[in-house]
């Protein structure tokens, strides 16, 4: 590790420190510790009931920001009912997390596998799971995690791989501020809770016992069928509209505690009960096809990180500021400062004709960007396979890739010859990344002779993944309506120079191109 | 162009020799072996296969770069599975051509020799034999 690397983590942690003291510490926003517990009525999973510890956290502003802070980031622009927030979906988490573990312990007469130290610290980890979250979501995530700060501290190796939220979820529980804040709840209810075993299960990372591990702790929050998984999934499909149908109740009625021929104990389903985990899987790819790839739903993500990148770029002339602090969009850490209504907030501070009060109210009003192209099984020319590939490899996350379809996107502007006319952050190359389904892979089922064998073994849902790539999957180029037939036409060119790859006419028929063109015979 | 997995992928299979003349040369389609025998590699390879991050799972750590790239590579019909029981990636001309054509030139950009693929592909005909 380079020095430079050492001084970007100390500043990385000192940074995460300040938020949480911030957010967590500073005694001025902090009521007194509550006496009772709290009932709090959810639309989805009803009476959540809360001990008054859980009240004191939860009373934080490090939770109650996360009321700013949407679920599926600009989806409500396109499935209106999508307006809810990462505070409701960490209630719902600790709801299903405490299913969860009463379905497994009521499974055992004696010996409950949960214990109620275990129990707490899980409830404490589903609390703070989602806790270093920034605007958006997911679509800050993506900017956040090619900061210089964040790929220090991966590369450092502190934790094993995790997603960058998830990481700094599990820093702030760690920090200083928030550690003797637990140390006081823990005296004044007079109660036991694990809050480093706690972090490590929301990256995670499973406990030890005689050199054996307990995954099925960690699968709690961090597993195939965790709670963060079934609430997220019922609440966003609730939420857009397109309710599904999962049966939770037979998914848990069988769920034990097994051992893999390792030793290591997990969590386990009876091969009966696996028709439910089938149905959840089956859910989230229905959500991706058509919520959280909808085109529109992209179209405002590119915008959104149009403003970001600007503010990354020039951060003298676009900032945000949240209580006198000028953020720096550079450093992942200053990501938690900043939220959907922060994010908007800029607006109202600007001028009218300033350029970044209208790229902000482009965004509000659904002034979206239009597709010019679409990338396709389906719109691409046969025998373009080299080519189709080089382009879909770039749905590989990371800074290099991002930047290679920032090329490409200027490559396209410049074969249009907009440059003088527009922006390069009005082109948006989009190219999602296919849905995972290692769930199947991860989880145990008992089979009649005693074993445990993996889900895949017995049904190979990765067809499912193959049917959705075929089908499914679509990549766009973006670019303001005006010009979508100058940049249709300079996309379809762009991709046969550099890339070899031809398109049908379909790839502009289904963006809505006024004139579409093929390139398939050219 | 980018270096990715899917490069590294490509001319690990382009390396890998066939089986039986006169058919398609094949690797097994089994995700924990695939996933096993690439986690094994990025242990003797780390410079090779630095583009490939592992996460430690329930069963066998999992590479989020090592499904997307074969997701890549077989939604752009370079690999294939085929019948009901898709045991097998197949693959042969358009993953050669790809090779030629673009990750040859890639990989060697990135500074990564042929050599040290082709020495990458024996172990892994190797690795995945063994777990087959």
């Amino acid at each position: 590790m380079t020095a430079t690397d050492v001084s970007i983590l100390e500043n990385f942690s000192k940074d995460i420190a300040g938020f949480a003291q911030e957010f967590a510490g500073n005694t001025e926003y902090r009521r007194p510790f509550p006496k009772d517990p709290k009932i709090i009525h959810d639309p989805l999973w009803g009476t959540i009931k809360l001990e008054p510890w859980e009240v004191a956290l939860l009373d934080l502003p490090l939770l109650q920001r996360l009321r700013q802070v949407h679920q599926t980031s600009l989806v409500s622009y396109v499935f209106p009912g999508c307006n809810h927030n990462r505070f409701e979906h960490t209630l719902g988490v600790v709801q299903q997390a405490q299913r969860l573990i009463d379905a497994v312990n009521s499974q055992y007469p004696s010996n409950k596998p949960f214990k109620p130290t275990t129990i707490r610290s899980l409830r404490l980890a589903a609390l703070f799971h989602d806790c270093g979250h920034s605007c958006f979501s997911h679509i800050s995530e993506d900017l956040y995690e090619s900061c210089a700060d964040m790929t220090a501290f991966f590369k450092s190796d502190v934790f094993p791989k995790c997603h960058p939220h998830e990481a700094l979820s599990a820093l702030i529980l760690r920090s200083e501020p928030v550690k003797e804040l637990i140390e006081e709840i823990e005296a004044h209810y007079k109660i036991d809770l694990d809050n480093e075993m706690a972090s490590n299960w929301i990256i995670g990372k499973p406990a030890q016992s005689s050199g054996k591990k307990k995954h099925f702790e960690t699968q709690v929050i961090n597993g195939p069928f965790d709670a963060d998984k079934l609430d997220y999934i019922f609440r966003d499909a609730h939420y857009s509209g397109l309710p599904v149908g999962l049966d939770l109740d037979r998914l848990w009625s069988s769920c034990k505690v097994g051992k893999t021929t390792d030793g290591d104990k997990v969590l386990t389903l009876h091969q009966a009960s696996v028709t439910p985990l089938e149905q959840i899987l089956f859910s989230k790819i229905n959500l991706f096809a058509i919520v959280y790839q909808h085109p529109k739903v992209r179209a405002a993500e590119k915008m959104f990180q149009a403003i970001i990148e600007e503010a990354k770029e020039k951060p003298d002339s676009i900032h945000f500021t949240i209580s006198g602090r000028k953020l720096d969009l550079n450093r992942a850490t200053d990501y938690l400062w900043l939220t959907d209504e922060v994010f908007f907030a800029k607006a109202l501070m600007r001028p009218q004709n300033d350029s970044l009060h209208r790229s902000l109210h482009d965004i509000r009003y659904r002034r979206f960007l239009v597709r010019a192209l679409t990338i396709s099984h389906d719109t691409v020319a046969p025998g373009c396979n080299d080519g189709f590939m080089q382009v879909r490899k770039l749905n590989q996350r990371g800074a290099s890739t991002y930047q290679a379809k920032r090329e490409l996107a200027s490559a396209i502007l410049r074969a249009a010859h907009l440059e003088d006319t527009i922006g390069v952050r009005d082109v948006w190359v989009y190219l999602p990344s296919d849905p995972s389904f290692g769930e199947a892979d991860r989880t145990f089922v008992r089979t009649a002779n005693k074993s445990l064998r993996k889900v895949s073994d017995l049904f190979p849902i990765h067809y499912w993944g193959e049917q959705f790539k075929n089908y499914k999957w679509r990549g766009h180029v973006f670019c303001p309506q005006k010009y979508q037939q100058q940049i249709h036409e300079a996309a379809l060119q762009v991709f046969k120079e550099q890339y070899e790859l031809k398109f049908k006419r379909s790839a502009g028929e289904t963006s809505h191109v006024l004139n579409p063109k093929s390139t398939a015979r050219s | 162009m980018p270096m990715t997995a899917e490069d590294i992928i490509v001319g690990i299979f382009y390396h890998i020799k066939k089986v039986q003349k006169g058919h398609d040369k094949k690797i097994t389609a089994d995700r924990e072996t695939l996933h096993r025998v690439f986690y094994k590699m990025k242990q003797g390879h780390p410079k090779l296969m630095d583009v490939f991050s592992f996460r430690e799972r329930e069963h066998f750590p999992e590479s989020t770069q090592l499904d997307q790239a074969l997701s890549n590579l077989d939604a752009a019909g370079l690999i294939s599975r085929q019948n009901l029981a898709p045991r097998y990636y197949r693959f042969e001309n358009p993953l050669v051509s790809s090779y030629d054509k673009f990750s040859k030139g890639i990989l060697a950009d990135a500074g990564i020799e042929e050599e040290e693929i082709e020495a990458a592909a024996r172990e892994f005909e190797q690795l995945a034999r063994g777990r087959r």
